[in-house]
């Protein structure tokens, strides 16, 4: 029950106040369609930086939890999902929206995703220090594999292509071997004596993520959407018909913490197999698609109640759950943070207070969702040109701000460029950014295998001998193999 | 718009790998061989996989796959490339225009050049105060709050 020591810390003023600031932005960049709460929080990550670490983390969480349950209003109202894990919401909430339920629909949202979010903390909550606790016995060749297995999972899993997504791993990991070797003290790859310490993190999250957004905003054309006027719905009414749907808020929940647990899968998967999961189990699984409020009680409960699981992994194995939770490793590294199984003795203060403040996030964002959907409207229309002059403007200062180096902001625009290019290729950003996150990590602790090994049977036994090693071998393996398989299986079906 | 065929996948990716393998292998002396053991094994296991993909491109039931739900998309470059040029023009003259400066004639250029609007006084007007007004924010949050001195030029000494 160490949690409960640090909650004194969540509720001083400044905390407070950027908790509630990250939440109700976090809820209006959300609804905003085509800004991910992948991209809204490698943003901030440059504001962080002028922040104490538990102040940046309290900010980042809580705009984390906030843009995914914020995504649902666009989903409920426009018809397009603000992020990938609001896509299965769209099925049942725009059909609600278009019976003049929309208010209702947004109610329903919200408290299905408050209860998905604090189950899905509590599960962080008792189930990081059990594992943090395990994790405490690894050594270099260990860590060594957690790296190559958290760009292994987020590169098999959040790509359409396994090849394509291992290629943007090796990519990322490539990039982060520019600049001085940890180790060895070698200079490499220095074009330019800026590069000395290497790619900058913030410089290549948000060239990655905000850039090619921008252009794929300019890219296409405004869609003429409908705009539904808010009904009057009681708000006593949706919580009682809310806490009475126990089925669709199980079966959300459960499905939201099991792929939260499992790295790399994110949100869009969790709402997907909540809504099959509540469809297939319904006594009348016709009525779905056609505004049945089950769908998006499963489905806002999954996306929330997975947020708080994908964190257990990164935050006991530097293993990111999902690609914002990769984002986020980037926003403890600036801190000096490293993530791993000390987390909790070196740094229990600011991991407890992070955790604490994602479970307050929880009850701020029921408070300020229910009432500020309506605002939201207006962040929806904010037209495309806008927001990508927005974005571009915020990229620029936030990786100024960091180091003061303007040739972070040439980085960081000749990345997000290059990025726009290959996407088109079908190339993703997720595992690039965990590749430059977890290269030094997997480079450092292979090094000093080879080391160690060097004076012992050599380097590829030392890496592959023990059980620990093995078990981590066998789950990159599946990894790529599950990744294959489902392509297979998606080709099998297209035909 | 440019569509990129399926093979350009290939070529992509092959024009990366070999270049990254290239840089690993011929770079550093004898002696820092050991420092470009990590970037050569990565460098090499991306031209694997290249020819994986090579393979996959060449099996029909992929490609009937890619016919149906591409995953190589149209790149539309004639509407893009005013923003390209706006970019590029920034990298090179921010620095001495002064931050502030130049990313309020970004900015107003992408408002207005991709506005969907017809151009009229009006809209003209509504981009400049939208634009000034988020400068004065970004002035206020950055300059002000969290003290980030940024090159100033003629505005924002």
């Amino acid at each position: 029950m160490e949690f409960l020591n640090y909650f004194g810390e969540v509720f001083t003023f400044t905390n407070m106040l950027i908790l509630v600031l990250g939440t109700v932005g976090g809820l209006l960049l959300g609804a905003a369609p085509g800004l991910s709460p992948t991209m809204a929080v490698a943003l901030l990550i440059p504001f962080t930086f002028h922040m104490t670490a538990e102040q940046g983390l309290i900010m980042l969480g809580s705009v984390y939890t906030a843009t995914v349950a914020g995504g649902a209003i666009s989903a409920i109202l426009l018809k397009i999902p603000g992020a990938p894990a609001n896509i299965a919401t769209v099925m049942d909430g725009y059909p609600l929206a278009q019976q003049n339920r929309s208010k209702e629909a947004l109610h329903y949202c919200f408290i299905s995703s408050f209860i998905g979010g604090v189950i899905g903390i509590l599960v962080l909550i008792f189930f990081t220090p059990l594992l943090a606790n395990f994790a405490l016995e690894f050594g270099p060749s260990h860590m060594f594999w957690i790296a190559i297995l958290g760009v292994t999972v987020i590169a098999t899993l959040d790509s359409g292509s396994t090849l394509k997504g291992l290629f943007s791993g090796c990519l990322g990991l490539w990039l982060a071997t520019i600049g001085y070797d940890d180790v060895l003290g070698v200079e490499r790859f220095v074009v330019d004596p800026v590069f000395s310490g290497g790619i900058n993190i913030i410089a290549a999250l948000v060239g990655l993520f905000a850039i090619p957004q921008v252009f794929s905003l300019l890219e296409k054309k405004t869609e003429k959407l409908d705009q539904f006027q808010m009904e009057y719905k009681s708000l006593l009414s949706s919580l009682r018909y809310n806490f009475s749907r126990i089925k669709a808020l199980s079966i959300g929940s459960v499905v939201g913490i099991v792929v939260g647990l499992i790295p790399g899968a994110g949100g869009q998967i969790a709402g997907l197999v909540s809504y099959d999961q509540i469809k297939k189990l319904s006594n009348d699984p016709s009525k779905f698609g056609k505004g049945e409020p089950d769908g998006v009680i499963a489905a806002e409960s999954a996306n929330n109640a997975m947020v708080g699981p994908s964190l257990v992994p990164l935050l006991t194995l530097s293993v990111p759950g999902s690609p914002t939770a990769a984002v986020l490793l980037g926003g403890l590294l600036i801190h000096g943070i490293f993530p791993g199984p000390d987390l909790f003795i070196t740094h229990a203060k600011v991991a407890w207070t992070f955790i604490d403040s994602l479970l307050v996030a929880q009850f701020i964002m029921l408070i300020f969702g229910l009432y500020i959907s309506g605002l939201a409207r207006h962040v929806i229309k904010t037209p495309k040109n806008y927001m990508a002059g927005i974005i571009t403007v915020l990229a620029i200062f936030g990786t100024y701000s960091v180091q003061n180096s303007f040739a972070d902001v040439i980085v960081m625009l000749s990345l997000g460029t290059f990025m726009y290019f290959i996407s088109k290729f079908g190339f993703t950003a997720a595992p690039i950014v965990l590749g430059i996150i977890l290269g030094p990590i997997a480079e450092t602790n292979f090094t000093q295998a080879k080391i160690i090994a060097d004076t012992q049977d050599g380097i590829i036994n030392y890496l592959i001998t023990g059980g620990l090693n093995l078990t981590m071998i066998g789950i990159c393996i599946l990894s790529i193999a599950y990744g294959t398989y489902s392509e297979f299986k998606t080709v099998k079906q297209k035909i | 718009m440019i569509n990129f065929g399926n093979k350009s996948v290939i070529f992509v990716s092959l024009l990366i790998a070999g270049l990254l393998f290239y840089l690993s292998f011929y770079s550093g002396t004898s002696k820092e061989i050991q420092a470009y053991l990590f970037p050569r094994t990565v460098s090499t296991i991306m031209l694997i996989v290249t020819v994986f993909l090579f393979y996959q491109n060449l099996e029909n039931k992929f490609l009937e796959r890619e016919r149906k739900t591409p995953s190589v998309f149209p790149l539309n470059l004639f509407k893009l490339y005013p923003a390209g040029i706006g970019i590029l023009l920034f990298m090179i003259f921010a620095e001495d225009l002064g931050f502030y400066f130049s990313t309020t004639i970004l900015f107003m250029f992408i408002a207005l050049f991709y506005s969907e609007d017809k151009l009229k006084l009006s809209n003209l007007v509504k981009s400049i105060c939208v634009c000034s007004l988020f400068m004065g924010l970004i002035y206020v949050l950055f300059t002000i709050l969290l003290k980030v001195q940024v090159p100033g030029f003629i505005l924002f000494q």
